[in-house]
């Protein structure tokens, strides 16, 4: 009976794989799906599921596109918010920081997405992206800048965090050790606890442990690139992170989820004279103070 | 003495040839770096743009000169573009060829977006997810007005000329 079965089926299963191949590598999930349910139509539900499982495979070792980036971005920022006192709410502090936000990242090495800016009612001293563009700087930190050249920088250190695309390479991590091969919106609602599960690591990695060392230094650099682009000191950066030691200590890193001060200090200038970067540019103290000290 | 005349004929084509293939390769090309950058008719802010260009547009470099290039965009307009606009390597754009593929994949649907939240504001993904983990109101409404804050792109460009930013550098 089995190998009647087979010898009936086998011609179709034959075709239905051969279409499901098609639909998996030419990125059709159309095709693939009209190829899993015809399979289930035939009675041979084990091919189906093998055809289901190759394109559930496949999108697997995929990257995250853009709109999948944006759902995880929101949930992992209202974390943020939810974590760090929410977000200020004054309205010209909040158009200056993402104009300067903007403005460095007009030249960022992903400058075709959109970014945005707000300050947490936070007085840690700290910083945080979250995928799809979304930059927070706390007051205390606000608090601790001089000049637009300084913000420019620290706004350019997490655009660069977004830009390189560094917490979707931990979630991504996570999909794949965990199985899960999907992170999109069409599975999140089939899947809440999978995705509150996503969310919940790329959080705890984000607020709790840091990323790893080198992608802290790596965005230092982008951020101290992307503000010399836009027109600002490049050198100005190194004033912050020398005065954020003196306040705050080398013995213990800046925050806990970064490298101490005295590493990062020592790789902006390894940068600077890399690029053989001086102090041109601006660095628009007055327009800082009038501006970004609105707190 | 016919095949002396198509000899010299010959050998001057083939140095006329390697001449055009070494100047099409030692052509230096740079690519605009920002979302936008005007290409303007001299090398100052002042100048007049003659084109608008995007991201990723690839430019030959015909002349440096400080903090301004000389170029030519595919097209073939000439012009000056501030030089911290342009790098000299491709840049990647957000969504590479495997991303796209992987949406397809996993059929996301873009479009969907809740009553509450408008169509700038959080995804019905996010509310769900604010939902299931008890993110209050005050807490989704500041995501959400954040994700919706509009900047356009004129205004960059006001606050850039304002700081003396940039091209508009004094």
């Amino acid at each position: 009976m089995r190998n009647k079965t087979w010898h009936t089926f086998a011609p179709l299963s034959g075709a239905l794989a051969a279409l499901a191949v098609t639909g998996i590598l030419g990125g059709c999930a159309e095709i693939q799906q009209v190829a899993e349910e015809q399979a289930r139509r035939s009675g041979d539900d084990r091919l189906a599921k093998v055809i289901h499982g190759g394109g559930t495979l496949v999108s697997g070792l995929l990257p995250i596109g853009y709109e999948e980036e944006q759902s995880l971005g929101a949930a992992i920022s209202l974390q943020v918010v939810a974590r760090y006192g929410g977000v200020q709410d004054q309205p010209d502090l909040t158009r200056y920081v993402n104009l300067v936000g903007r403005a460095v990242a007009l030249t960022c090495d992903r400058p075709d997405i959109p970014y945005h800016f707000a300050v947490l009612n936070h007085e840690s001293i700290n910083a945080f992206a979250a995928p799809a563009g979304y930059v927070f700087i706390t007051h205390g930190l606000l608090k601790q800048i001089r000049n637009e050249a300084e913000l420019a920088a620290v706004l350019g250190h997490e655009i660069g965090h977004v830009s390189q695309k560094h917490i979707l390479e931990v979630i991504q991590r996570s999909k794949q050790l965990g199985g899960i091969s999907e992170a999109g919106l069409a599975y999140a609602k089939q899947n809440p606890e999978a995705f509150k599960g996503l969310i919940d690591t790329a959080v705890k990695k984000l607020l709790d442990e840091g990323l790893d060392q080198s992608k802290e230094i790596e965005a230092d650099t982008l951020g101290v690139a992307f503000a010399a682009r836009a027109g600002y000191d490049p050198t100005a950066y190194l004033g912050l992170l020398n005065r954020l030691r003196a306040v705050k200590g080398d013995d213990r890193a800046f925050f806990k989820t970064h490298p101490n001060f005295s590493t990062r200090i020592a790789a902006v200038q390894d940068t600077l004279q890399a690029h053989g970067w001086k102090a041109t540019g601006v660095l628009l103290a007055d327009r800082f103070t009038r501006l970004g000290r609105r707190l | 003495m016919i095949i002396r005349k198509r000899l010299a004929l010959f050998i001057i084509t083939v140095i006329v040839g390697i001449g055009f293939f070494l100047g099409q390769a030692l052509a230096e090309t740079v690519y605009v770096q920002g979302k936008t950058a005007k290409l303007r008719a001299g090398k100052t802010s002042l100048d007049r743009v003659v084109a608008d260009l995007k991201f990723g547009d690839s430019l030959e470099v015909l002349r440096k000169d400080g903090t301004w290039f000389e170029v030519r965009t595919a097209t073939g307009v000439n012009g000056w573009i501030f030089a911290n606009k342009t790098t000299a390597t491709k840049p990647s754009g957000q969504d590479d060829e495997l991303a796209r593929l992987g949406k397809t994949f996993r059929r996301t649907e873009s479009s969907e977006v809740t009553a509450s939240a408008g169509a700038r504001g959080l995804d019905k993904v996010s509310e769900g997810y604010a939902n299931r983990v008890g993110i209050t109101k005050q807490q989704r409404e500041a995501v959400d007005r954040m994700t919706a804050y509009q900047i356009t792109d004129q205004e960059v460009e006001d606050f850039l000329k304002d700081g003396g930013l940039g091209e508009y550098a004094k």
